[in-house]
């Protein structure tokens, strides 16, 4: 009987793997750069959609990143992942591409997201009430000005330090904890009060008069 | 961010998007209140779900059209052959100038010599 595998070990392969192709990369080979390219585009690009609210930054900022990660290949000293460093370069971009946006044209958010969900299959009951709870969030996370939903989604989906985010944003560590405070107070509201006076207001719609 | 003489249902309200990444910011006090408020537990367990809720997210990629990376490998593509004409027109401009130097340098000596020829 074959053993199964756990997750651990996939991740940590997944992980060698990865920094054998950085290594071959940094050493000048192209074909081994695609190759991260190819494995990593996927999550760049959500990062970059979720960061700019639009398909057509999120592209140029994708493109953007990859080539500065190429020119820059020699200065990643590999003591963070590769994929941490790419999305410092993807903030760094989007944060640029934003401010480029401010100044030339004024943009409504893309609010409609088609998603791919990655993770392992759970139990349907808890999946559509977590899929409710993460429509919300989504919903929530667009409607956030742009430089607060940089700071909540760096921090709390991509597991960012307050000081890399500060850096890549270029703003202070203290100004980039009152922008999370700030955000993640508004997705608070948006998500659950919101949702609780709907509800409450649902419930005297259908109470029967008396 | 914090209020000091707010309730402490408020106060700790106002601390709760903090407390997930410091949460030395609350007290003995504060978890001995909040042990015993409804209130501050339903608000406690609002921002953990959504914490969950967004690291979760790490998980979902947004869809796109596979173009995507074909035009960041194009986009590589063409930046290294840019890379290479600069490199190589480097290359030549540097020879170049190195020629040209070396010419200068070898008419100064002939002169030089002829000079000295000369004045012998």
């Amino acid at each position: 009987m074959v053993a199964p595998v756990a997750a651990a070990d996939v991740a940590r392969l997944g992980q060698f793997e990865m920094g054998t192709l950085v290594a071959e990369a940094r050493g000048g080979d192209r074909n081994a750069f695609d190759a991260l390219v190819r494995r990593t585009w996927a999550d760049t690009y959500s990062l970059a959609f979720r960061l700019t609210g639009n398909a057509e930054d999120a592209r140029d900022v994708c493109q953007e990143a990859y080539l500065r990660a190429y020119r820059g290949l020699r200065r990643f000293r590999g003591d963070a992942r590769f994929t941490t460093w790419l999305y410092r370069i993807t903030a760094n971009c989007a944060s640029t591409q934003l401010g480029r946006r401010r100044r030339h044209r004024h943009e409504e958010l893309d609010d409609e997201l088609e998603l791919n969900d990655l993770s392992p299959g759970s139990d349907p009951v808890g999946r559509s009430e977590s899929a409710s709870l993460r429509d919300a969030v989504q919903r929530a996370l667009v409607a956030l000005p742009p430089k607060l939903r940089a700071v909540v989604v760096l921090r709390d989906i991509y597991d960012l330090s307050h000081e890399v985010i500060a850096a890549e944003l270029g703003i202070s560590v203290s100004a980039a904890k009152v922008r999370l405070h700030r955000a993640r107070h508004r997705l608070r509201d948006d998500v659950f009060l919101r949702s609780e006076a709907e509800g409450s207001a649902h419930d005297d719609v259908d109470r029967p008069a008396m | 961010m914090t209020m000091s003489t707010a309730l402490p249902c408020d106060r700790l309200a106002e601390l709760m998007p903090d407390l997930l990444d410091e949460p030395a910011l609350f007290t003995e006090t504060d978890a001995d209140h909040v042990a015993h408020c409804l209130r501050c537990q339903a608000e406690m367990a609002r921002f953990r779900r959504l914490r969950r809720t967004l690291a979760g997210l790490r998980l979902q990629h947004i869809s796109t059209d596979p173009g995507v990376v074909e035009g960041v490998l194009e986009g590589l593509d063409s930046a290294a052959e840019r890379r290479e004409r600069h490199r190589t027109t480097g290359r030549r401009a540097a020879s170049i100038v190195g020629l040209a130097a070396a010419t200068a340098a070898g008419v100064g000596g002939v002169l030089v010599l002829a000079t000295r020829r000369r004045s012998a």
